[in-house]
């Protein structure tokens, strides 16, 4: 069954307040789609909504021919991993993984089949018998993924999964989600702040502000193409430039990746969309040197994030000037 | 169907509080208002004399009560005082005795005959001091508590910031446990104003409101005047009461970290002695009762006897401790399951009436302001007369009804707090997983519970099986507690058999505390 999740229309009011506008999206079968927005911006609701926990003001969401805009939670057939992951302290790792398949009246072959293939899908064989406070905190999650997943459901849902957890490790678990999400083929909705996290494991991303669904996309059409000043600013560090010089004086983007920096030879200086800059200000990034310029109209800043290893890179001075090239291809423009 | 149900059950509560308050405190009111000459004839000196007197040895008990419950706390939470789990678990018993208890262990200790000291106990002195042992367990307990919360790492920044022991206590501890101290003192307040066993055994001639208030209704008959004393010890309570409230709105929750302890032998040494004293003060008067039990007659023939466990000169014999289990377990059992399920359906269900759960949480509150002695005239004079609160088995329903509604602030308080100690997901995961709420509720809500419950349930009995001040205006023969048993036996003269009964009690409270451990753990 080949199901598409749409939203037609919905939207959510708390009294006067508009948490979600009107939102039309169709999210693709099978896939990984972020919801990023920052704090406030009405993501929860969103996912709260496809959850059931609340219920739409106007609206509809679809999942293939079936309306569920008003179905309850316990019909919905939705998985669910929350922040916390909410493991019952009580039960076993069994035990929470089959929780939701004690109604089915399956036999224990049965149940013992279900419970092999979520430990194996989540690495966790060999620990169904622990309980949740002697795990650590990726395998309680992965306990939480395997309890949602059990009883198949339409899709899978993920509260800021890796939020709780450090950079290195969330890295990681990033990983291992992405793992678990291709080898199921669920469709997962995964609700994040971090516009790493929603570049690097989502096929589908939807950026959200204000309540307000500001573009839907695939990772690199969202950060090549954004189609608003917001989306343009928050997947990715971007300079907002307005120079004679670049693009006839019009608003334009231009990440800090894809700005160039060389000596201010007389060579490097005379190729096109080329300024002399000042530096004002430099921070290590690791990886990258980001660099701060003042260009020689006194107005512009730019912003570049130098990789370490190119030769200017190990000669950034403060103060000195130094040749600044944003190539026209990498203008990014997008309606007002 | 859904909202029905849950809004069915709520509704129902609310019925069952409104029954117990609503006609009982109208009562009074009516009574009241009747007979407004009666005001003026209250006026006398005497009773003037018994509210000084309440008030006075209120705030006597609950300041020293909090000054002795904060160094007994601080030994056990802050330093390396010698013994201090023990200390940890003696300080408390007196918690499952019934307040004539203690004041059994003062008469044996240091009345006129007394072991340790001949004092002349009857009056001011032995009210307060028996006071003070019965609310000195309270006062621990609520600042323990609160010094528990503190967040170590204040005391770490301090030192880091060269702040030596002394600043540290003046600087971060006691700021901390001002909340903690408040508290006590109010708890104690309460307690103190309200009971009923220490004055009624160790009173003398020194009249408090307490026992004016039964002197009036049940010696006199003149209800009008005892319902206008019992006006006099709810407006003390109820400040007291409103202070408190004010206090839990403000408590934060800190990060319970533990104490990081470090030896300081002069303090530990000074806090072991103090500690030591203070709850070998209150286990020596609790135990002596039980020894006393067995002396065949105090002080003049000490071998020992079983004899004052027939209780051969008591009409009842020993038929009030089981009228007393019976309330006991009454209470506990209705009670757990009540406050319970008031508790889920206020806190973890959305789709209750926002209107029946305020009034649910007014009702909820309402019975701790009321004074046990008030709200059991209230009964005797508005419910009494129903038929089902006649006759054997109902006039122990009556008790149960009554102490049930006497208790529920706390059993509910403790319900709302071990819920919200759960994670509000688990039945929305349930549901998410196609598995209804009730099946949640019984395979992981409850066994998380378990602690909470048992909290309640043994809460409930002590309290109920402790308590005298409510029931004195409202047993029958049928119903007679072993409390009240106790002070009739000790009032002809009988003082070993009330200090067994006493004993039994105590027993019975600290055995089913030592059972729920066992099962709970």
């Amino acid at each position: 069954m080949n199901s598409t999740l749409v939203l037609k229309n919905l939207s959510k009011r708390y009294g006067d307040f508009e948490a979600l506008k009107p939102a039309n999206v169709v999210i693709p079968h099978g896939s990984f789609t972020s919801i990023l927005g920052p704090s406030g911006s009405g993501k929860t609701t969103l996912l709260m909504m496809l959850a059931g926990i609340e219920l739409p003001t106007n609206g509809e969401i679809w999942f293939g021919e079936k309306n569920l805009s008003h179905v309850e939670l316990e019909k919905r057939n939705v998985g669910i991993v929350f922040q916390n992951y909410a493991l019952f302290p009580n039960l076993t790792v069994r035990d929470n993984i089959l929780y939701g398949l004690v109604k089915k009246q399956l036999s224990k072959n049965e149940l013992d089949q279900r419970l092999g293939e979520m430990l194996e899908l989540t690495h966790l064989s060999g620990l169904e018998n622990r309980f949740p406070h002697e795990l650590s905190g990726g395998q309680q999650q992965r306990v939480a993924i395997a309890r949602a997943l059990a009883p198949k459901p339409d899709y899978l849902l993920l509260d800021e999964p890796l939020s709780a957890l450090d950079a290195w490790t969330r890295y990681e678990i990033g990983q291992e989600l992405r793992e678990i999400q291709q080898k199921s083929a669920v469709t997962t909705i995964m609700v994040t702040h971090d516009r790493t996290e929603a570049l690097s494991l989502s096929d589908f991303i939807l950026v959200v502000n204000h309540g307000h669904i500001e573009q839907a996309g695939t990772p690199s059409e969202v950060y090549d193409n954004p189609k608003t000043e917001f989306v343009a600013t928050f997947v990715g560090g971007m300079n907002i430039v307005q120079n004679a010089g670049i693009n006839q004086g019009a608003m334009t983007g231009i990440r800090y990746g894809d700005v160039f920096v060389k000596h201010a030879t007389e060579g490097a200086l005379s190729e096109p969309y080329t300024f002399v800059g000042q530096l004002q200000h430099i921070e290590f990034m690791g990886d990258t040197v980001r660099a701060f310029f003042l260009l020689n109209d006194f107005k512009t800043q730019v912003i570049a994030d130098i990789p370490r290893l190119q030769p200017v890179a190990s000669d950034l001075k403060v103060k000195n000037l130094y040749a600044v090239q944003m190539q026209s291809s990498t203008w990014r423009q997008w309606s007002h | 169907m859904k909202k029905v149900i849950p809004n069915a059950l709520l509704a129902g509560l609310i019925l069952l509080l409104s029954i117990g308050l609503v006609p009982s405190l109208g009562k009074l009111g009516i009574v009241l208002f009747n007979d407004l000459s009666v005001i003026d004839e209250s006026y006398t000196g005497y009773n003037i004399r018994a509210c000084i007197n309440t008030l006075t040895i209120g705030i006597a008990v609950s300041v020293v009560s909090t000054i002795l419950g904060f160094i007994v706390a601080f030994a056990i939470t802050a330093t390396h005082a010698l013994g201090r789990n023990y200390l940890k678990a003696l300080f408390l018993a007196p918690l499952f005795a019934p307040s004539i208890m203690p004041a059994i262990g003062l008469i044996y200790l240091v009345g006129s005959n007394g072991l340790i000291l001949n004092l002349e106990l009857y009056g001011a002195l032995g009210v307060f001091l028996g006071g003070l042992i019965f609310a000195l367990p309270h006062a621990t307990l609520q600042i323990l508590v609160n010094l528990k919360t503190l967040d170590t790492r204040l005391l770490d920044a301090a030192r880091a910031l060269g702040a030596d022991s002394t600043r540290r206590f003046l600087t971060i501890i006691i700021p901390h446990c001002h909340r903690g101290l408040l508290n006590a003192f109010l708890i104690t307040f309460v307690l103190t104003i309200t009971d009923f066993g220490v004055p009624k055994l160790l009173g003398g001639s020194f009249p408090v409101l307490a026992t004016e208030i039964y002197a009036q209704a049940i010696g006199s008959q003149n209800f009008t005047i005892a319902a206008f004393l019992s006006v006099w010890l709810l407006v003390p309570a109820l400040i007291a009461f409103y202070f408190t409230t004010k206090l839990k709105n403000t408590d934060q929750h800190q990060s319970g970290s533990v104490f990081q302890i470090r030896p300081n032998i002069f303090r530990d040494r000074i806090f072991t002695g103090l500690a030591w004293f203070i709850v070998g003060c209150e286990i020596l008067t609790i135990a002596i009762v039980i020894y006393g039990s067995f002396v065949t007659f105090w002080p003049y023939q000490t071998a020992l006897t079983l004899d004052n466990y027939t209780f051969k000169n008591s009409t009842y014999g020993i038929s009030p401790w089981i009228h007393s289990l019976e309330l006991a377990f009454g209470v506990a059992l209705i009670g757990t399951v009540l406050s319970f399920l008031g508790a889920y359906l206020t806190q973890r269900m959305t789709n209750v009436c926002p209107f029946l759960k305020k009034v649910y949480q007014a009702l909820t509150t309402l019975p701790l302001c009321i004074p046990g002695t008030v709200l059991g005239l209230g009964f005797a004079l508005s419910l009494s007369s129903f038929a089902i609160f006649k006759g054997p088995i109902g006039s122990i329903l009556f008790l149960v009804f009554n102490t049930l509604i006497h208790l529920y602030t706390v059993a509910h308080l403790t319900a709302s707090n071990t819920l919200s100690q759960i994670n509000p997901q688990y039945e929305v995961v349930g549901q998410s997983l196609g598995i209804n709420r009730l099946t949640t509720v019984n395979r992981v809500v409850l066994p998380l519970s378990k602690s909470g419950l048992c909290e309640i349930f043994c809460y409930l009995f002590a309290s109920a099986i402790t308590t005298i001040s409510a029931v004195v205006f409202l047993y029958t023969p049928h119903s007679i507690v072993a409390a009240v048993a106790a002070i009739d036996m000790i009032d002809s003269g009988f003082i070993s058999a009330g200090a067994a009964m006493s004993s039994l009690i105590f027993v019975s409270a600290l055995a089913v505390r030592l059972f729920a451990l066992k099962v709970c753990k």
